[in-house]
């Protein structure tokens, strides 16, 4: 049996349990971009919608409570709401920052019963539910089915706080009142191929016959075509990292510098570590942007398009450093830099350009392969890009502290710190 | 490589900040006394609170409240207001929730 599991409006409800005076109040974080980048349930049901512009918002909706996005806070919680399905069991898939997969298949109490009921299984979900509830202040949407696209469907008809059990017994109900197009991995172009051969739910498509399906559509649809009926195709964890959008890397640091060197350190320390993450996950970039942050909250961003999509920090160094050149101004104190890789593809599926530039490229994954494997034996830092040197001397000597830390606290301690206290 | 000397075993036996303060890792946080309310109690402004949100909260604990949209420090005593908890200044009976547990207090001295 798998479970889906879905954070809330995450990320507007990371703010909430960070700040009580969100709490039940329409919240859109997105600030810093000036555009609203999530939105709490409240903020959507005034008609807010991802990428309103932020004076938009002000003006029609003053009520509103815009913040600034703290990903450091969404990746804590994140973390924390994994390891909590994590007590449960082992077998879990971090689909996204606020979604993942979990596998209960050896769990005894998820054995459907001898009618197919799962009732069974209901106390520990709604342990988990109330785990997370309880420890993190957030909530989250569960379902539990025999597959992937079926556990994400249960958990996506009931939201928020819902806990939706499927047995095989209730598939056919769930999946007539469930339009194809939000049937997941569904798109636009699809939807209208699916209504131009009269399939409107994932009922109508979960009834066609196998062979009906391959004559129509490809791989992915036939895979779907399985799942909704029950048989599971993909495993949980077989496709880690697969929805990932972006690889976010941004840190702060104190005391706020204007030494363009080191700033720029700062900012390769980033590109590196959001590359070995890629590499973790398999992925390559095809676009990344780059940011630096003023001691007045001013961002000054911008982004460019890879002719290759890479996971290698050398080329995105190279590419940052140019529009860094254009970013930084002499006449500022910044204090933060941060790199987001984006537009992500396999890297196994990149493409070779015409001329082989990838060869060099490729033997440099080798290199990094094996520089990620020294940095798992012996520390992180052991080896870097040389660009990173001074962010990575000035953290040895003990003076970065983590975001989460009140100023004045130089100690890097695992606790993230969420606010003052009267 | 040979054996490790008696004073490099000892060296190894040190003790970890974050495993003697933290219990449940998942429902721990910090925050930061902002004022001197719970000075009586030895917590002091600027003081750091180590927080649990997963215990629950017996009689004498320091607990983190939610009062009017904000975080209050408060002593739980569960014979006033049922279960709220109580601090002279708060109105029993105003909407408080019990959100944690403050489990320790880092204080620099110098």
């Amino acid at each position: 049996m798998i479970m889906h599991l879905d954070g809330d409006s995450f990320f507007a409800s990371v703010e909430a349990a960070k700040d009580p005076s969100l709490r039940g109040k329409p919240v859109v974080t997105g600030f810093e971009r000036g555009i609203a980048t999530a939105m709490s349930k409240e903020a959507k049901s005034l008609g807010i919608t991802r990428a309103m512009p932020v004076f938009r918002i002000r003006k029609e909706f003053p009520q509103v409570r815009i913040v600034e996005s703290d990903y450091d806070a969404y990746a804590v919680f994140s973390r924390r709401m994994f390891d909590i399905v994590r007590r449960y069991t082992d077998v879990v898939e971090e689909y996204s920052i606020d979604e993942c997969f979990a596998d209960f298949s050896d769990i005894p109490e998820f054995a459907p019963a001898a009618d197919g009921s799962l009732e069974s299984a209901r106390p520990i979900l709604e342990k988990i539910k109330k785990d997370i509830a309880r420890e993190l202040g957030i909530s989250v949407s569960l379902g539990l089915a025999s597959t992937r696209v079926l556990a994400k469907t249960a958990s996506k008809s009931q939201k928020p706080n819902g806990l939706t059990i499927l047995p095989m017994a209730d598939v056919e109900k769930l999946l007539d009142r469930t339009p194809i197009g939000s049937v997941w991995g569904i798109g636009s172009a699809t939807t209208i191929s699916f209504r131009k051969l009269g399939i409107n739910t994932a009922l109508d498509f979960a009834r066609k016959s196998a062979d009906w399906v391959r004559e129509h559509f490809s791989k992915l649809q036939i895979e779907m075509w399985y799942e909704l009926n029950g048989t599971s195709i993909n495993r949980v964890g077989e496709h880690a990292g697969q929805a990932q959008k972006s690889i976010m890397k941004t840190r702060s640091f104190h005391p706020h510098s204007s030494d363009e060197g080191y700033i720029f350190s700062e900012l390769s320390k980033n590109i590196e570590g959001a590359c070995h993450r890629a590499r973790g996950m398999g992925l390559c970039a095809r676009e990344f942007s780059v940011f630096i942050k003023t001691k007045e909250f001013w961002y000054k961003r911008d982004s460019v398009r890879l002719q290759l999509a890479t996971d290698d920090p050398f080329i995105i160094i190279a590419e940052a450093k140019k529009l860094f050149g254009k970013l930084f101004d002499p006449g500022h104190v910044y204090r933060a830099s941060g790199v987001t890789l984006c537009n992500l593809v396999p890297a196994s599926g990149r493409q070779e350009d015409l001329f082989g530039a990838a060869g060099a490229d490729r033997s440099r994954g080798e290199a990094f392969k094996a520089v990620d494997q020294l940095n798992k034996k012996y520390g992180r830092d052991l080896i870097h890009v040389a660009s990173s040197l001074r962010a990575i001397q000035k953290e040895e000597r003990g003076e970065k502290s983590l975001s989460f830390l009140p100023p004045g606290v130089r100690r890097r301690l695992s606790v993230p710190f969420i606010g003052d206290v009267l | 490589m040979g054996f490790r000397t008696q004073a490099e075993e000892d060296a190894l036996e040190t003790m970890s900040l974050d495993e003697y303060l933290i219990e449940n890792k998942e429902a721990t946080f910090m925050m930061r006394a902002s004022g001197d309310s719970m000075r009586g109690e030895g917590i002091f402004r600027g003081d750091l609170l180590i927080v649990d949100r997963s215990r629950s909260p017996h009689d004498g604990n320091i607990v983190i409240a939610v009062h009017d949209g904000a975080f209050r420090m408060a002593r739980f005593d569960s014979r006033i207001g049922g279960a709220g908890p109580v601090r002279a200044d708060l109105a029993v009976g105003s909407e408080l929730s019990i959100e944690a547990v403050v489990t320790a207090v880092i204080r620099k001295l110098v």
